[in-house]
């Protein structure tokens, strides 16, 4: 049994794909708690696929993708958050028109070479077996950032999403605060391409902070199980893909959502089962 | 009335001008309310009372005039007026406690990087007990009824530990039991110090209860203290033809005016 378990990992490339599987599962879920009750998840969606175009003139260019990602990810998060705050067009639209026309950009660009397929499939979801130790620490100090950044402003952050006027009139600048969760947003982005690829980053910041929702009452408890959530899904979904021979992407997203199944039916409050009963036992 | 007797500390409007969309909203304000002053803004709907209260706290600016707390423009400083809005925009299925939510009036005072300290939880535990709201700590804010969270709000403008409180119509919807436990807090508040300015459509509690009245249409029509602002002629400027003067009685219907700034 303990074989089975420590198989995968005698081989380095494992470990390096356990380690990066585990920071993007933390990370995403994390800050996909203020994705779910900001209701960002079609921006984040959005944001993933807009940084394409980079992650293709990366490719083009022979220079490292990540490097790519992060410069598109930034640019394209501080055009929305410019954009939107003029307030004059419906923001769902041009967020739509927007991400669909970078992301054709990103495939038009990478179809100019031969083999692009595979490695456009990479792109869009995941290669976590391909992580190289250079990858992998840019991932690992990205993460820290962002999760520090989440530590540090976490008061600010909290009272921003859940009260703008009171962040207003503290001076607290909810703005300004929503142009930095962009950008954590942008870095998390990144962070994800490896594991799950643009295809897939949003099914990581929604599906496991969804499920903390449903199980917690506190926007802390709910980082905490969040976090622990999409760290296990990452593990559950790698061990899929070595023993199943399956894309480890999909297989983490399959996981997340079955767990969020499982807690939309079973949680002790909010779950399915537990309101029938209690507008029952009500009646 | 005039503008410049006013012991300090005090809270002063001058020559205050308020537009929202182009439009002036609250024209010419200029008054002033003593240290500890309790002070009941009446007027019609559209009348200017909830864009006065916006203007004073920083989320409207000004087109003219001035507001000085102490002598000091007090918007953006450490938030000495505290602002309890009549409908809270807040998204009740966001997952904060009411501990939690009373807390964040501590916000201004902690700064950017500090965490709550144990004297901020006990300031947020007085607030609680004032409010008669300590047994519903652990609720989840969503839970409760619109009596309770009206209390939550008001507890969380408390633990601000402000020196101006703004009220914006608290009596609408509330029973008569919540409404004299309203006003005997207003009284603590008043003992302490703090100064308290609510917007209300009760005439009769403004007449009762508070030392000053600020009748409001646009402009400041009078202020000061009832018996001299409840007047026939001050009535009918304000409230033009929905009011209609009876023989024992003044009958006001009020509804259906200008559209003040949400």
């Amino acid at each position: 049994m303990i074989h089975w378990l420590t198989e995968p990992f005698t081989f380095e490339f494992m470990q390096r794909a356990l380690a990066a599987s585990l920071i993007v599962g933390v990370v995403c879920s994390v800050l996909g708690c203020f994705v779910v009750l900001r209701a960002m998840a079609f921006l984040g969606d959005a944001l993933a696929h807009a940084i394409l175009p980079g992650v293709a003139i990366a490719y083009l260019l022979g220079a490292n993708l990540l490097a790519g990602a992060l410069i598109a990810a930034v640019l394209v998060a501080s055009f929305i958050g410019l954009f939107s705050r003029k307030g004059a067009v419906k923001e769902d639209t041009a967020i739509g028109i927007l991400f669909a026309a970078a992301l054709a950009l990103g495939v038009v660009l990478i179809s100019t070479v031969r083999s692009y397929a595979t490695d456009l499939t990479h792109i869009l979801f995941g290669n976590v077996l391909g992580v190289s130790p250079g990858d992998l620490w840019v991932t690992a100090i990205l993460a820290v950032a962002v999760l520090a950044t989440v530590m540090l402003l976490y008061k600010e952050l909290l009272l921003a999403s859940f009260d703008p006027v009171l962040a207003h009139t503290l001076g607290r600048r909810p703005e300004l605060l929503r142009f930095v969760m962009l950008f954590l947003l942008a870095f998390t982005v990144v962070v994800s391409l490896q594991t799950v690829g643009v295809g897939l980053v949003a099914a990581m910041l929604v599906t496991p902070a969804a499920t903390a929702y449903l199980l917690t009452r506190r926007l802390a408890a709910m980082m905490a199980v969040a976090a622990a959530l999409g760290a296990a899904c990452s593990v559950a979904g790698l061990y899929l893909s070595y023993y199943l021979n399956v894309a480890s992407g999909a297989a983490v997203v399959l996981v997340a959502t079955a767990l969020f199944l499982a807690a939309f039916v079973a949680a002790p409050h909010r779950g399915l089962l537990a309101r029938r009963l209690a507008r029952r036992g009500a009646a | 009335m005039s503008a410049a007797a006013c012991e300090p500390p005090c809270l002063s409007l001058d020559h205050v001008t308020v537009a929202y969309r182009g439009r002036i909203v609250l024209q010419d304000v200029t008054m002033s309310v003593p240290h500890g002053g309790q002070v009941a803004v009446v007027g019609p709907n559209g009348a200017g009372k909830s864009t006065l209260f916006k203007a004073l706290v920083g989320l409207l600016p000004l087109r003219e005039g001035r507001i000085e707390l102490r002598d000091r423009d007090p918007r953006g400083a450490a938030e000495p007026i505290a602002y309890v809005p009549q409908r809270e925009e807040i998204d009740w299925s966001f997952p904060v406690t009411v501990a939690d939510v009373v807390m964040m009036g501590r916000y201004g005072r902690l700064g950017w990087l500090r965490r709550p300290q144990a004297a901020d939880r006990e300031v947020v535990t007085r607030c609680l007990e004032e409010l008669s709201i300590d047994d519903l700590a652990t609720r989840p804010v969503g839970e409760l009824s619109g009596g309770q969270q009206q209390r939550v709000f008001l507890a969380r403008a408390l633990a601000q530990e402000p020196h101006v409180l703004l009220l914006d119509e608290p009596f609408t919807g509330v029973d008569v039991n919540a409404k004299e436990a309203l006003l005997e807090l207003l009284e603590r508040l008043r003992r302490l110090g703090i100064t308290v300015l609510v917007s209300t459509h009760d005439m009769q509690t403004a007449s009762q209860r508070f030392a000053h009245v600020a009748l409001l249409n646009g402009r400041l029509i009078a202020y000061g203290a009832p018996a001299d602002v409840f007047t026939p002629p001050h009535i009918s400027t304000a409230f033009g033809g929905h009011a209609l003067f009876l023989d024992e009685m003044v009958v006001i219907d009020d509804c259906c005016h200008g559209e003040e700034p949400a």
